[in-house]
């Protein structure tokens, strides 16, 4: 503001004849606030035509609101909590029925004998074949007097049999022998765990020899190895 | 405004006459405000219609209204539409200085040039309400809710959703341009 300026207004007395002011009266007034009036009155009205209010009381709302969100919650508990009794092994119960029933061992499928075709093998190869047989102790399978056992299927005595061919001039074994041993020691390792090597093991091992002397269809020549089978 | 009583029991019982009723007593007052408040009549004429129509669905939201304060509490509610209505005028709010800024002058205008005295106290009524509606909003709104209506700075502040210091500045700058416009409405 420049410096020189002074005001000269008395605000008093502009401020009464400001506040006694008054304007006349129109009819023109009157008619334009009625037509104002009117089309404040009809945009309200439209604007209420939109709503729609449901009347049901804060009474019914609330317990069906509280139950929905309880129904809720107790499902999700049983999808993490199952009260079903859990399923009991048909063995058992037989034997809380029957107690006097032996446990009879459970027949094994196992791989039945198969003997190798040495019509691939060359000449020059020398059949080793080594046979181990367990079989299961034959107390169990006695028959209780007045107990109905059945005989045990052929299935039940597992074989185990490995199969080595090795070059007798070289001493080196075949790649398909090679491959064979890993088979069957990859099959010992699984059915059986790991034990130590014992002094037992090589009384066994002359036991085997034995029995695969003894099979039919296994030729054992002068050295004590065995040869090819005689197939038609 | 007389027979608030018989306005007040018009307007809780909903009757149609209470409108007419409520114009016929409150036009001269409420239009003289809105002419001060405004920029121009077709403004005056807006504020008047929105801030009459403001007090009457205040009023019948308002049961309990006694006829003693009845006068008073329609002229505070009719203020406050009134600058609500001005406010929400955002453009004309804020660029309405800029505008006056540009307007092409007519003539060179000094203060201490005109050797004639004149007695700024005893101009028209028109002149005045002509000089206060070529104030820009802002200083328009202070100079009438401080001065003329007698509201206090804080108050105005308020109202008008501003600091105190901005409200001090837009009250001198009324002033200031308040009387200029009066020399040069009385020179016209």
């Amino acid at each position: 503001m420049s410096g020189h300026f002074v005001y000269e207004i008395d605000e008093r007395k502009l401020r009464v004849r400001l506040q006694e002011f008054e304007v006349e009266p129109k009819q023109e007034a009157w008619s334009n606030f009625e037509a104002y009036y009117h089309s404040v009155h009809q945009q309200k009205n439209d604007r209420q035509g939109l709503k729609f209010n449901v009347p049901i009381s804060m009474n019914v709302l609330l317990p069906i609101v509280f139950g929905g969100v309880i129904i809720l919650i107790a499902i999700l508990l049983f999808q993490f909590v199952s009260i079903k009794n859990p399923p009991v092994n048909e063995a058992e119960t037989e034997k809380l029925q029957n107690p006097s029933v032996i446990d009879t061992v459970p027949a094994k499928t196992e791989k039945p004998l198969v003997l190798t075709h040495l019509d691939s093998i060359s000449k020059g190869l020398i059949l080793v074949q080594s046979t181990t047989v367990v079989t299961q102790n034959s107390d169990s399978l006695k028959p209780a007097p007045g107990n109905t056992i059945e005989t045990l299927p052929l299935n039940a005595v597992k074989p185990v049999l490995s199969n080595s061919v090795t070059n007798s001039d070289t001493g080196r074994k075949s790649k398909e022998t090679i491959k064979e041993n890993k088979e069957a020691k990859s099959e010992k390792e699984a059915i059986k765990p790991k034990k130590k090597k014992s002094k037992k093991s090589s009384v066994e091992a002359a036991e085997q020899d034995k029995l695969i002397e003894e099979l039919p269809g296994n030729t054992v020549d002068e050295n004590g190895a065995s040869l090819k089978p005689n197939t038609p | 405004m007389t027979a608030s009583a018989d306005l007040i029991q018009l307007i809780n019982k909903k009757d149609p006459k209470a409108l007419k009723q409520l114009f016929d007593e409150a036009y001269p007052k409420f239009s003289a405000i809105a002419m001060r408040y405004a920029k121009n009549a077709a403004q005056a004429e807006q504020l008047l219609h929105q801030g009459l129509m403001h007090c009457f669905t205040s009023a019948q939201h308002h049961r309990h209204l006694r006829a003693v304060d009845f006068d008073a509490y329609l002229e505070s509610e009719f203020i406050l539409s009134c600058i609500q209505s001005i406010k929400d005028i955002r453009n004309e709010y804020y660029v309405s200085s800029t505008v006056h800024a540009t307007e092409n002058q007519t003539g060179v205008y000094n203060l201490f040039d005109n050797q004639e005295w004149t007695d700024l106290n005893q101009v028209s009524t028109d002149v005045l309400i002509l000089s206060l509606q070529q104030l820009v909003p802002s200083q328009r709104l202070v100079f009438n809710l401080h001065v003329v209506d007698g509201k206090s700075l804080n108050d105005a502040a308020n109202f008008l959703e501003s600091s105190i210091e901005t409200v001090k500045s837009n009250l001198e700058k009324a002033r200031y341009h308040l009387q200029k416009n009066i020399e040069k409405n009385l020179k016209k």
